[in-house]
């Protein structure tokens, strides 16, 4: 369950890179490379293992200009999609209070 | 026939790998060359695996060179070697798909590139590395004998421009050669008689499974595969490559027997071939000796079993310590009933060359993989009348009685391999196989962790130790047992499947949605490592322009 402040960071084990404004992440436990979009590449470059869910979606609206409901619906999909790959992890013990 | 120590060439610091070699360089190659078949050759390096050959060639500091192989294989696949890593330096995406292109090139198991020469690729680091810069492969007669024979071979090359679509650029196919140019390498495939004039010396890499047919066109061919016979003796092969004018300062050869290439009967005739190659005015007491050896094989090709033993006996007493007389002898023998004689012969040819205990030493496995289950069944039991407690034997008698599905038999096999051979993974797994038919799942599953603590990166174990924890309704371990089998490399569709049908059960039913995707793609649609669309239509809601996806 993602909570608003919950803290992710990136899997340090997938080298990538940007390439035109899209990410290329090589995933060598699958054996497989994966292409971020504009959109998903922004949310990734945004993981950094500080930044609370709530401010990446905040980020996301601002950049995007998009509603924040929308928003925090797609990046919650999407970071859901990138725990379950194992391309990202939460970062335990750091949460909004103690942040 | 022991390894050369010194070097054939010796790279000067101007020589870089991959070039040409300059007039200076080859003269001084030249002058440590010699005719084939008419000047002694000093270094042979004699292997039982043909990638010892990459491996020498390196040793030996050699560079630029013109590869003639000879060999029923070309031996040269792509290796997946490039690190994926350079995929990230590319300078836009349309360059990242298209370096992509090039599948099964791409080194996306994270395993060393040397952990990756194989037999069936060793060329592939010598043409990289500088070592070969022209590769003639030298093929039996037979390969170019008919248009399917030589529509196989164009095969070969295809499947290479399979894996990189760029690399071929050219490819000219006539009565007599196939001639291709692969990352700017000349590549030619042609019979012996076919062979270009070459003015360098070259570096001249044999196999001795050349001199044998298939194993399946020899067992159409004589109704015993002991009875089988070369197509092209060495003083014939060596007197062709006289004819040729072929020059040499350096060769390899390779036994092969080792998975069933080389039929071990006639191992020794990669060591006649070197004979031969160094001493090209051969002594009289190896002339005597090889001319019984190849009248003992004339004489078990006819069934004339006396003349045959005479002529092996013959050559013993010439060469005592020579092993193969005494293994031809223990199946001679064998054939006449005399089973004693014929253990007593196999005994001392595994004596004075243990590389006879293999499992190759009788046709069990060839005739196996022919399907010829009960002549298969008849060779095992032959050599366990030599050896009883040959725990290779046992395991082939054993895989004999597992595909007519005579699982107790089978077992009690297996449990005498590994009352011989406590350590034998080949026969725990084929065990916990058993086991797993007759739905004793647990058990199963104790000797599929045995093997596989045996042999860790063995992918087959972890997939058969998959199927018993699915069995036994341990998803979670299943699912892990199954990862694991992907991560050692297997790929197949059932293991997709599988893995798909568990997360199913566990409801996580996006991780089931990508594995049958991924059987799909290993099916055979979708390209290995292709960018792919990976949301689909979760994501067709949010904004076409925006959506932030994987794909």
């Amino acid at each position: 369950m993602l909570e608003v402040d919950t803290r992710l960071a990136k899997n340090e084990k997938i080298p990538w890179r940007l390439i035109e404004e899209e990410a290329v992440l090589l995933d060598l436990e699958e054996g497989e490379v994966l292409r971020l979009n504009q959109v998903g590449a922004e949310i990734w470059n945004a993981i950094d293992g500080t930044r609370t869910v709530e401010e990446i979606v905040s980020h996301i609206c601002r950049t995007f200009e998009v509603s924040h409901r929308t928003a925090s619906r797609d990046v919650r999909r999407f970071l859901k999609q990138l725990l379950r790959h194992e391309l990202v992890q939460e970062r335990l013990g750091v949460s909004m209070a103690s942040a | 026939m022991g390894e050369s120590a010194s070097p054939a060439v010796q790279v000067s610091s101007k020589s870089r790998p991959g070039n040409r070699l300059g007039r200076e360089e080859i003269r001084a190659v030249a002058r440590g060359a010699a005719l084939v078949g008419a000047e002694p050759i000093n270094d042979v390096v004699m292997m039982e695996d043909h990638d010892g050959a990459y491996y020498a060639w390196k040793r030996a500091g050699v560079s630029g060179r013109i590869l003639l192989h000879i060999d029923a294989h070309i031996d040269w696949n792509w290796i997946a070697d490039k690190d994926p890593r350079a995929l990230l330096q590319a300078q836009s995406l349309s360059q990242v798909e298209s370096m992509l292109e090039e599948r099964g090139v791409w080194n996306l198991t994270e395993r060393k590139p040397d952990e990756l020469v194989h037999i069936g690729n060793y060329i592939y680091p010598a043409l990289k590395e500088g070592i070969v810069r022209e590769f003639y492969w030298i093929v039996p007669d037979s390969f170019m004998e008919s248009p399917a024979a030589r529509r196989n071979l164009v095969r070969q090359f295809q499947s290479l421009k399979k894996i990189t679509p760029g690399a071929r650029k050219t490819v000219s196919v006539t009565d007599h050669r196939v001639v291709a140019e692969i990352h700017n390498t000349k590549v030619t495939a042609c019979t012996l008689s076919h062979l270009p004039e070459i003015q360098e010396p070259i570096l001249l890499d044999l196999d001795t499974d050349f001199l044998l047919p298939e194993p399946s066109e020899s067992a159409r061919a004589v109704d015993d595969l002991w009875k089988q016979l070369p197509w092209i003796w060495p003083d014939q092969l060596v007197s062709r490559l006289k004819d040729k004018g072929i020059r040499t300062d350096f060769v390899t050869i390779a036994y092969s027997v080792e998975g069933g290439y080389t039929p071990l009967p006639y191992k020794y005739l990669g060591d006649e071939l070197a004979l031969r190659l160094k001493h090209p005015q051969l002594p009289e007491r190896h002339r005597e000796r090889l001319a019984h050896k190849r009248r003992g094989s004339y004489y078990r090709h006819d069934n004339e079993l006396d003349r045959a033993i005479a002529e092996y006996e013959m050559a013993v007493v010439l060469a005592p310590e020579d092993a193969s007389n005494h293994f031809n002898l223990a199946y001679l023998y064998d054939q006449e009933g005399s089973s004693e004689q014929a253990a007593a012969r196999y005994r001392q040819a595994v004596q004075l060359d243990p590389a006879y205990a293999t499992a190759y030493n009788n046709f069990g496995p060839v005739y196996h993989a022919l399907g010829m289950i009960e002549t298969a069944r008849e060779e095992y039991q032959r050599l366990l009348r030599w050896d009883p407690q040959s725990a290779d034997a046992h395991h082939g008698l054993a895989e004999v009685l597992a595909t007519q599905q005579r699982w107790d038999d089978a077992m009690t096999q297996y449990r005498t391999v590994l009352a011989i051979t406590p350590a034998h993974a080949r026969a725990l797994q084929g065990l916990g196989f058993a086991y797993l038919k007759r739905k004793q799942w647990d058990e199963a599953i104790t000797q599929f962790r045995r093997a596989i603590a045996l042999e860790p990166q063995d992918g087959v174990g972890y997939f058969w130790l998959g199927e018993a924890h699915r069995h036994r309704h341990r998803w979670d371990e299943a699912i892990e047992a199954y990862r694991t089998t992907l991560r050692c490399g297997v790929r197949a569709v059932a293991i997709h499947r599988k893995l798909g049908g568990l997360y199913l059960r566990k409801r996580k039913l996006y991780k089931a949605w990508e594995q049958y995707r991924k059987a799909l793609r290993v099916w055979g649609w979708r390209t290995l490592f292709a960018i792919r669309e990976r949301s689909g239509r979760l994501w067709e809601k949010f904004s076409r322009e925006r959506e932030p996806c994987l794909r």
